[in-house]
């Protein structure tokens, strides 16, 4: 029951919004480092790490040891793989620092569209569900 | 708490690219100065950064060893740049030597306003980034209302 109602999408946007917001912190770190020599860029590719993880890996839920208990799947942690992005072929700017910037601004804004995106649709979702518990528009 | 990490990060960005500003400032106001404390022209100043991961609590540690690379940064140092002091010949000078050459300060102006310009913005872009997490998170709050 518990699982059918909030098993499907939403915990697919749970997680989505997870590693949005953790590529967020990565993109903030890149911006705060574009003047720090040596410093290397790093990035995460939502999509990908996404795609990497199955259901079963997504929730965690406790044993049941009777038929009758009721399921509790939550998400789960997990770590997440972020690799050094590729450097820039064109920018030298000798101090070792790999920081495309434009890449990394560009990176920002769409990393906030999409999170806005996904926290509407999850928003949309909660709405539907309130809808049909109070038996739609009577 | 993760948008507070990513506050974080970019304030550390404020900071640092602030203090920048206050270096290269403060080497434009010396362009010109012939005595220091320390003796002869004022010497041109630099900033170092260095990537610092924020090793304050538990979380942060536990992070950094699962292997989740969020780094601020940090200014380590302000440092001297060595360069030779510019001759001017100004024989009029009280600071001028036998030959009439005075000692001026190894500050560039172009160099500093270039310094500048980036200090600014790389500035911005933390800004940037700051509006962008406070976005976010309030589109985080919105869920469910």
């Amino acid at each position: 029951m518990g699982q059918g109602l909030f098993g499907g999408t939403i915990v697919i946007l749970e997680k989505a919004l997870d590693l949005r917001s953790l590529k967020h912190n990565l993109t903030v770190s890149n911006i705060a480092n574009v003047d720090t020599p040596n410093y290397k860029a790093f990035d995460m590719v939502v999509e990908e790490e996404l795609s990497k993880l199955n259901r079963s890996e997504i929730t965690v839920e406790p044993k049941r040891t009777q038929p009758g208990h009721l399921s509790a799947g939550r998400t789960g942690l997990k770590t997440v793989k972020s690799s050094l992005s590729s450097e820039p072929s064109l920018t030298k700017k000798g101090d070792g620092n790999t920081v495309d910037f434009d890449r990394v601004m560009a990176s920002l804004t769409e990393n906030n569209l999409m999170y806005s995106a996904l926290a509407q649709i999850i928003s949309k979702k909660f709405a539907g569900m309130k809808d049909v518990i109070q038996g739609g528009n009577r | 708490m993760n948008f507070l990490d990513a506050l974080h990060i970019s304030s550390s960005g404020l900071t640092a690219q602030r203090l920048r500003m206050n270096v290269i400032a403060s080497n434009l106001a010396n362009i010109h100065t012939t005595r220091t404390a320390a003796g002869g022209p004022y010497k041109r100043k630099d900033v170092v950064f260095a990537a610092d991961s924020d090793h304050r609590n538990f979380q942060s540690v536990l992070r950094s060893k699962m292997g989740e690379r969020m780094t601020g940064v940090r200014v380590v140092g302000v440092v001297n740049d060595n360069r030779k002091p510019q001759l001017k010949y100004e024989p009029q000078h009280p600071d001028a030597n036998e030959k009439g050459y005075v000692a001026m300060p190894n500050v560039n102006l172009v160099e500093e306003m270039v310094n500048m310009i980036s200090a600014t913005r790389s500035y911005e872009a933390s800004v940037t980034a700051i509006n962008a997490t406070k976005s976010m998170a309030m589109k985080a709050l919105e869920i469910g209302r």
